[in-house]
């Protein structure tokens, strides 16, 4: 046992005879890091990293005298080692070894990496947003300093406003997944550019389409990219391969088509396999029912299946759909129907024709109201006897012949009908607004701004009512300090910068801030009593 | 090119409303052929009286913006009609329910996109929906529902949540399997009625009757605006609506309170102003210029008593008339009880049961949808 091993942790290669800055030593290769010990200092590593640190591996050209094995790290730091087996042929097999092994590692640290890291994305990239959004609206900047660098509510209840929480969420709207259309690859249709080369759209979209259906080709693609060929060349490569896997030709670049040739086999391995899983559902088989015609006298002619032509291409479209389905399945286990289940629901609807069956009622929820008067006529249903219906007729019959347009007397005078009408209408207020005097745009703005802040502290209040819990409870008292040291400090401010006969402008919003106060002290008293 | 009769190609593209319009005898303009088959549509409409009905009601217009609605059968393009009915729409839904609220999403590039948030200013909304300009990509039911999804079920349980889609797509790329959001829709009582533009397509009749809504595929564009017509009527309440007690606030108008700056125009700089008149919330005391209106600050709804009346003809609506041949009526002299006139030439008269009165047919469409209620009932002493 080594000492400076961890635990659990186990050598899975040991190479003796490696030097480092010409030291000799033994290079061993754990599961989590590579280590290399001075040969005088066994316990001690004097090299070790962890592949998270690793960027790339490089190896010596062949033809180099020495086999070197180079480590490049994130920060592009090389750590060269060199294999120094006195057994000349041994060096390059154990390089070789080395190297393979950490492939493999890197790969998988690679992966397992990808998805740590996103927590901490996620704080640094809510800081960020945090900060775009005070620096993209003066308004939002305005009123973080003076709400809360003026110490009068928290960062946190900041954000929880509903105006600031609408454009945080704004910001981090989780794109949603876009489905993978069944003609992605024709929109990367080629495009003949001019004299023999050929232009392909590929967007992001396409790309990601790509990898859903084609999960090998994601995999390639994050070994080899950036590492070993730059992007453009990998999709160049994909086409060419993709391009002549139409037409199954086994062209003589064998070196450019290895990237691609073993995903076909693979594809075919995959497709093969889900034929045998999954069972053919007979409502959907149609491979045997078209090839019996009907012959001359009472007989059936087998024909031959001629759409031999078309069989790859329904192959590939079945693997397309099969390989989606796959990708983006969620499976819920609670929700696997049995079989049989399944069977019975799709035999109900191939059998049965939901026109032709007889409509089922609407299940609704019969009205039950108490008092059916309110919606009733506008006429009282008082019986009137024919009596005093003759009566009323004869006054009023009496009362029209006397009737005469007094000309004289007025019932009103026409100023006071003006203003009445003008009190009515809607357009009344506007004519009366005039006589008293406004406020400047400079102050108008100015109160605007401390309505707005104040909204913001008394919305989170009353978001409080009606308190359930403790947590509420502790955010109310919290919220009613604001608000009052709000109007202390930044209102009064406000005000005492204004003259005294304007700062009747700023009443109603003082008075509003009132209100909260007292709400909040019925509530304390009625807690008080309980 | 004349290939095609005594047109230009470029006269395709319009349609030629004033050869619809049909004469009389008489040289006056005969509005019954034109009407006929929307008097057939809306005695189909069956109106269910008696029943709980859910008045408050949560909607998500969910329209397509994909490739498909720039097809021109409906002129100019599928998208523009679209918009301009929406429009109608929303004004007509906020007429008959005054106290819900409406939110717009867009699909387009297999994604959706909220647009209007689920409130009940109409003209943000009309606006929004006028800024949408070009149609791409294509058409994701999944994404869409679940947008809607996202806020519909936090709503409180009181209120219907519906979606109404207008669909011109014969297909949907989804990123997942539809199923899954079926289950999750039923689940959360999320009513979905689907327009159809095209053809009929399995998976939105599928949708729809999982879930309780009704899908329709339009025939022209003036089926298009009845069927969305049809989605302003407030839907029967399903059995797991609960009745719950819910709070409002009638503020009266004033015209002479104090100086102050109203909420609807706290974020807009050029708009906003000091008044005395306006709705003054009786939690809070913000101001406001219009009602119904959810308050910002203290989540009250503000209403006034018309608005929650307005619900009434709904719940009671006035009963078909029957339809009766002219030559069945007593004497020649009759008149309507709507408009007093002479029947003239109209085919049809139509009697309240209630009553006896009759009325033509311009009267009777305009009580039925207007009025709801009978002239003759309410001048008879019962």
């Amino acid at each position: 046992m080594l000492p400076w091993l961890n635990c659990g942790e186990n050598v899975i290669l040991e190479v003796k005879h490696t030097k480092f800055k010409k030291e000799t030593g033994t290079l061993f290769v754990t599961i989590n890091r590579i280590v290399w010990t001075h040969v005088d200092h066994p316990s001690a590593p004097s090299v070790q990293y962890e592949y998270s640190q690793i960027k790339a591996q490089r190896i010596s050209p062949d033809s180099a005298p020495k086999v070197r094995l180079q480590l490049v790290l994130h920060d592009d730091t090389t750590i060269t080692f060199h294999f120094n087996n006195p057994v000349a042929e041994l060096q390059k097999a154990e390089r070789e070894r080395v190297k393979e092994l950490l492939v493999q590692l890197l790969q998988k640290s690679k992966t397992s990496n990808a998805k740590e890291e996103p927590s901490k994305k996620k704080l640094s990239k809510e800081l960020e947003v945090k900060q775009k959004i005070l620096q993209g609206s003066e308004e939002m900047f305005i009123m973080y300093k003076t709400l809360v660098s003026g110490g009068i509510i928290t960062a946190e209840d900041f954000w929880a406003i509903p105006k600031a929480a609408e454009l945080l969420s704004a910001e981090q709207d989780i794109q949603q997944p876009s489905g993978v259309t069944s003609a992605f690859m024709s929109e990367a249709r080629p495009e003949v550019d001019g004299c023999n080369s050929i232009q392909y759209n590929l967007t992001p979209d396409i790309i990601q389409s790509i990898f859903h259906t084609y999960p090998m080709i994601k995999r390639r693609h994050q070994e080899m990219v950036p590492d070993k060929i730059t992007e453009k060349d990998f999709w160049t490569k994909f086409f060419q391969s993709q391009y002549f896997h139409k037409d199954k030709k086994n062209s003589n670049n064998g070196a450019k088509n290895d990237l691609f040739l073993n995903l076909a086999v693979e594809d075919e391995e995959t497709y093969l396999q889900k034929l045998l899983l999954c069972d053919r559902d007979p409502l959907l088989d149609i491979s045997e029912s078209n090839n019996f015609l009907n012959s001359e006298g009472y007989g059936v002619m087998q024909v031959e299946n001629s759409s031999a032509g078309s069989k790859p291409l329904l192959r590939k479209y079945n693997h397309h759909s099969f390989m989606i389905c796959q990708h983006f399945a969620k499976t819920d286990l609670n929700n696997q129907k049995s079989a049989d289940l399944v069977k019975r629901e799709q035999l109900k609807e191939v059998t049965q024709q939901p026109d032709l069956n007889v409509p089922l009622e609407q299940v609704s929820v019969p009205l039950k109201l108490s008092k059916t008067k309110m919606s009733g006529s506008a006429i009282s249903t008082t019986q009137v006897s024919s009596l005093e219906a003759k009566h009323a007729l004869e006054k009023t019959k009496a009362e029209v012949k006397n009737f005469t347009l007094c000309k004289m007397h007025e019932a009103i005078s026409p100023h006071a009908a003006y203003e009445a009408m003008l009190e009515i209408s809607e357009s009344g207020p506007a004519n009366h607004q005039t006589k008293l005097p406004k406020p400047g745009s400079n102050l108008m703005e100015e109160i605007r701004l401390c309505y707005l802040n104040a909204s913001q502290i008394l919305c989170h209040f009353w978001m409080c009512f009606p308190v359930t819990n403790p947590a509420l409870e502790e955010k109310v008292n919290r919220m009613a300090e604001s608000i009052l040291k709000y109007k202390q400090t930044t209102l009064q401010h406000t005000m005492n910068k204004l003259p005294s006969k304007d700062s009747r402008f700023l009443k109603h919003l003082s008075d509003q801030l009132d209100l909260a106060l007292l709400a909040h002290e019925q509530w304390i008293s009625k807690k008080g009593k309980r | 090119m004349d290939e095609e009769g005594d047109g230009y190609r470029w006269e395709g593209n319009y349609e030629k409303t004033w050869e619809l319009i049909q004469e009389t005898d008489g040289g006056l303009v005969d509005t019954t052929t034109t009407n006929a088959k929307r008097e057939k549509r809306r005695l189909i409409q069956q109106r269910l009286s008696n029943v709980k009905l859910g008045v408050m009601r949560h909607v998500f217009l969910v329209l397509d913006q994909s490739v498909n609605m720039e097809d021109n059968d409906l002129k100019p393009s599928r998208f523009i009609c679209l918009k301009r009915l929406s429009e109608q729409f929303i004004l007509e839904f906020y007429d008959q329910n005054p106290i819900s609220q409406i939110g717009v999403i867009v699909v387009k590039n297999g994604k959706g996109q909220k647009i209007s948030e689920l409130s009940s200013n109409i003209n943000k909304h009309i606006a929004n929906i006028k800024a949408q300009k070009a149609c791409e990509g294509q058409f994701s039911l999944y994404n869409g529902l679940e947008i809607a999804f996202k806020t519909l079920s936090s709503m409180p349980s009181y209120a219907s949540r519906e979606i109404v889609i207008v669909a011109g797509s014969l297909t949907s790329v989804d990123p997942h399997p539809i199923n899954d959001m079926l289950t999750q829709l039923a689940e959360s009582n999320i009513r979905v009625s689907v327009i159809g533009l095209s053809a009929a397509v399995q998976i939105f009749s599928r949708v729809s009757a999982a879930t309780g809504g009704t899908y329709n595929v339009m025939l022209d564009e003036q089926h298009l605006q009845e069927l969305l017509r049809l989605q302003c009527a407030p839907p029967a309440a399903t059995p797991t609506m609960e009745p719950s007690l819910v709070k409002m606030g009638f503020p009266p108008h004033v015209t002479e309170g104090p100086l102050s700056l109203c909420q609807c125009h706290v974020d807009d700089k050029s708009k906003a102003e000091l008044t005395t008149h306006g709705f003054t919330c009786p939690t809070c005391a913000s101001k406001y210029c219009e009602v119904p209106v959810e308050c910002k600050i203290c989540s009250l709804t503000l209403v006034c008593a018309p608005h929650l009346a307005r619900s009434y003809h709904h719940l009671f609506p006035l009963a078909q008339f029957t339809e009766t041949p002219t030559e069945e009526l007593i004497d020649d002299s009759m008149v309507c009880g709507g408009c007093t006139k002479t029947f003239g030439n109209q085919k049809h008269v139509y009697r309240c049961e209630t009553c006896n009165s009759y009325f033509c047919y311009t009267c009777d469409i305009f009580v039925h949808d207007m009025l709801h209620h009978c002239p003759g009932c309410e001048s008879r002493p019962r």
